[in-house]
């Protein structure tokens, strides 16, 4: 009796091993396209204008002989294909009645919207398909693209990134050493949607203007390859489509920079937003500043300078290079590699019904260049260049926050978020209404800045000439 | 032939933790923010607080009887008419719980992993799953657990502490959340998340002696109070409220966070495998008990023909639900109203029914002075033998 209840117990467990197998739900990696970005636009014949960028296996470690990602011509190691079409679902539906491999969207890195849907408040229609599916991942970047989403991303030739998914991770990744841009995942946009205590943001990105950046790509949306710099060359190529002209308030010059209205001669890194940097190269796409939402809708950018306020209010800051004018020589700069030294130090306090906020963001840096050539590496002078760039970031921020309660009346750093300690319960926070409060608020900044250490050199001296010394 | 099954404290302690935290894996965690929202940790310290002094309670009661089960004490308390009772009560419970289970944990699977597949395919994978436990017995399953239970809690323990960078302290305010009402009204009921501890009333006559029951019920709440309450810290940490609201598989979407580099990365696929692991070990303990308690209530000789029906029954019903949300308001409605009741109401009534019953001038068998044996065998008569192991 017992041998045969042994039998049976065996039969039992070998049908469980046949259940293993998961035959209902196998899923072959070589049967599936997997989709790298998404990028969705207002369409023209339908509802939206579904990109879609997907590797291509074969060519992937750059055996195709085109180096690599992007474009989506032959020997690319991804290609894209443009669906217009009622919905997202319905795009990869559409596409994979043309695609030998059913679309797979578990390794999509980004998703990409113009700035014109954002604008109309439509991204938060397609926010819950992509919260629900268990495809999509929480750490997937959300964009706004300034103009056609499509065609940024037609515009990315990763040169050096041989898979196109690391393209996008490295380059989403850089704001932890540029301090330009933000990390807009899936899973913060998502919740700050819904929170009545924060606003989202998204990284800006755009076709570069420059087409001389440029050249003719396969499949690509720029094909002109003019010199560029000229400001004349407007239009996309690709499609054929002048899609760039969707973008609301892009603007249309290259090179246009946000300095003029900062007081600013020329202008600096930061002084850019997505699309507009000078350059020439290879690369058509780029991104820096960011999109500030106000619920679903969008209502306003911001530049590279503002992300890094934005970064070191909220405490997502990790290091980035700065110049800042010379304490001594205006026309000068002082450059410094600043870290933010800890997580800065939020309180909300309510006066009068009205939010104070008080903000301390703590730095720290490394001299990276004195271009006047002064010791500012002396201990007495130290405090010179510690006072100038303190008060720097304390005006820069200052008015990046001001511009986040009279211009766009969006709290998007998050200080609802201390506020709710002033509240016992949710329903005394829910009654406050912070989110309409918050345009009155007022904010007391300060920041403090120690420089650490002088790089290479622990004294700077001046150059000598047959005339003497000699200072810039 | 009859079974004389012992088993040492460890083993019971990690039947009873997974029974009671394998909720984890299902909605525990939301199900605190839907109570009170962001003060939900508070509401888990609450009724665990409320937990530990019923068990107290319960654990002073039960002093008087060595490796007797709570049917034994009904038939002390009442004789055959309240052991049917309350054999049948707890029948009853755990058909219902292991029907909701089976159904639920089939559902998650397939929502998670295995999309394609037919419900019936995938609740029956569990299904055959825990009738062979059931059938193996209860030495088998519980040596299982303890070996299973430290894993899966090590594996909880790594998903909770690798989404540690996600935490948002500021999350947890304001600090009471919903309210005192939400606290303490909705939580008080929220005690019934703690009703496998019911197991512990059915394991004496396995177990050691008195000590031990301490020892395991003790051991096996703070345990279980532990992971609960880091669970739902962990969550509440990392999802803001209203967001928080929003998925009924909380640990699955914390390990979907988890991405250290670009090879660290769908740490998920640790959550199913664990998942599974709580999901068959649980199914098998509440199968083999539906099944004893059964056998013990009509004193039948063998367990072991009933657990087929059983399956038969759990899976049946289990497909009723018209769809996974019913599922889970059945489950809210039924179980967090009513099992706090069978876990600590039925056995303090049961246990002071019997000890009147069993006062001096009156003491049936196997009323126990002490804490040194029963006499008359330290079981009562009629009771059936320890260790329910039949073949």
């Amino acid at each position: 009796m017992a041998k045969i209840n042994r039998i049976i117990a065996i039969i039992l467990l070998l049908s469980l091993c046949l259940g293993l197998t998961g035959c209902y739900d196998k899923k072959e990696v070589d049967d599936l396209a997997y989709v790298l970005a998404l990028g969705i636009d207002n369409g023209k014949t339908n509802t939206l204008k579904v990109t879609l960028q997907y590797a291509v296996p074969g060519k992937l470690g750059g055996s195709g002989g085109g180096g690599g990602g992007g474009g989506g011509g032959s020997g690319q190691a991804s290609s894209i294909i443009t669906v217009d079409s009622a919905s997202i679902t319905d795009a990869l539906s559409m596409a994979n009645n043309f695609l030998s491999r059913r679309l797979d969207l578990s390794h999509t890195e980004i998703a990409v919207f113009s700035e014109e849907m954002a604008r109309e408040g439509k991204i938060s229609i397609y926010m819950n398909f992509m919260n629900r599916n268990t495809e999509f991942r929480p750490s997937m970047t959300i964009a706004v693209s300034r103009g056609s989403a499509e065609d940024y991303l037609r515009g990315i030739k990763p040169v050096l990134d041989l898979v196109p998914s690391k393209y996008y991770e490295l380059t989403f990744a850089s704001y932890r050493y540029t301090g330009l841009t933000v990390n807009s995942q899936f899973l913060n946009f998502y919740s700050q949607l819904e929170s009545s205590s924060i606003q989202p943001v998204a990284v800006l990105v755009a076709a570069s203007k420059n087409k001389a950046s440029t050249d003719g790509q396969s499949g690509g949306s720029q094909q002109d390859g003019q010199a560029g710099g000229s400001g004349k060359d407007d239009k996309s190529g690709g499609s054929g489509k002048d899609t760039q002209a969707q973008a609301p308030q892009q603007n249309e010059q290259p090179g246009a920079a946000t300095n003029k209205e900062k007081g600013r001669p020329k202008p600096l890194g930061g002084d850019f937003l997505a699309g507009d940097i000078p350059k020439t190269g290879d690369v058509a796409s780029e991104a820096e500043g960011l999109a500030v939402f106000d619920g679903p809708k969008m209502v306003g950018e911001v530049d590279g300078e503002g992300a890094m306020d934005y970064l070191l209010a909220t405490g997502a800051f990790h290091s980035a290079n700065i110049s800042f004018p010379d304490p001594r020589n205006k026309k000068l700069s002082v450059f410094l590699t600043v870290r933010q030294r800890q997580k800065p130090q939020r309180r909300v306090e309510i006066a009068g019904g009205k939010p104070k906020i008080h903000l301390k963001i703590a730095l720290e840096a490394d001299i990276t260049a004195i271009q006047s050539g002064y010791n500012y590496e002396s201990l007495q002078n130290l405090p010179l260049i510690e006072q100038a760039s303190a008060a720097y970031f304390d005006d820069t921020i200052q008015k990046f926050l001001t511009r986040t309660t009279q211009e766009w009346h969006s709290d998007i750093c998050g200080f609802g978020q201390e506020s709710r300690g002033c509240f016992l319960t949710w329903k005394d926070w829910d009654d406050y209404k912070w989110l309409q409060q918050y345009r009155d608020a007022t904010f007391d900044v300060s920041v403090s800045m120690d420089v650490r250490r002088p790089g290479l050199m622990l004294r700077s001296e001046p150059f000598t000439s047959s005339g003497g010394d000699i200072r810039p | 032939m009859e079974g004389d099954i012992v088993f040492g404290s460890w083993e019971a302690i990690a039947l009873i933790v997974n029974t009671i935290c394998a909720r984890i894996f299902l909605n525990f965690p939301r199900s605190m923010a839907e109570d009170a929202g962001t003060a939900g940790w508070l509401e888990t310290v609450y009724f665990t607080i409320i937990a530990f002094l019923f068990f107290w309670l319960i654990s002073r009661l039960y002093a008087r009887f060595n490796r007797q089960d709570l049917l034994d004490i009904a038939e002390l308390g009442g004789g055959g008419i309240l052991r049917v009772a309350s054999g049948l009560i707890i029948l009853g419970v755990l058909l219902f719980i292991g029907t909701i289970i089976l159904r639920e944990y089939s559902e998650n699977m397939m929502i998670i992993a295995l999309s394609d597949s037919p419900i019936s395919f995938v609740m029956g994978f569990f299904a055959v799953a825990m009738a062979v436990a059931a059938y193996l017995g209860l030495e088998g399953i519980v040596r299982s657990h303890a070996i299973v239970v430290p894993q899966i809690m090590l594996a909880l323990l790594f998903i909770l502490v690798a989404v540690v960078p996600y935490y948002q302290p500021t999350n947890l305010l304001p600090v009471l959340g919903g309210g005192g009402y939400s606290i303490l009204g909705k939580g008080f009921f929220r005690l019934s998340t703690y009703s496998p501890l019911v197991y512990l009333f059915l394991l004496p006559p396995f177990i050691k002696d008195q000590k031990s029951f301490k020892t395991v019920g003790y051991a096996a709440l703070g345990i279980s109070a532990f992971l609960l309450l880091a669970s739902v810290l962990a969550y509440l940490l990392v999802y803001p409220y209203p967001t928080q609201l929003e998925y009924f598989l909380p640990v699955f979407q914390l390990a979907r966070l988890i991405n250290y580099g670009r090879i660290f990365q769908r740490v998920e696929s640790l959550f199913v495998i664990t998942f599974a692991a709580s999901a068959m070990h649980y199914l098998s303990a509440i199968l083999f008990f539906a099944a004893h308690i059964f056998k013990k209530t009509f004193k039948l000789t063998h367990h072991r023909p009933l657990i087929l029906p059983f399956t038969a029954i759990m899976f049946t019903l289990g497909l009723l639900p018209n769809n996974l949300m019913a599922v889970i308001d059945l489950e809210k409605k039924v179980s967090v109203r009513f099992l706090w009741g069978t876990t600590f109401v039925l056995p303090i009534i049961l246990l002071l029914l019997a000890i009147i019953r069993a006062a001096p001038g009156s003491a049936p068998a196997g009323r126990v002075s002490g804490t040194g044996g029963a006499s008359g065998g330290g079981r009562p008569a009629g009771a059936p033998k320890r260790g329910g192991q039949d073949q």
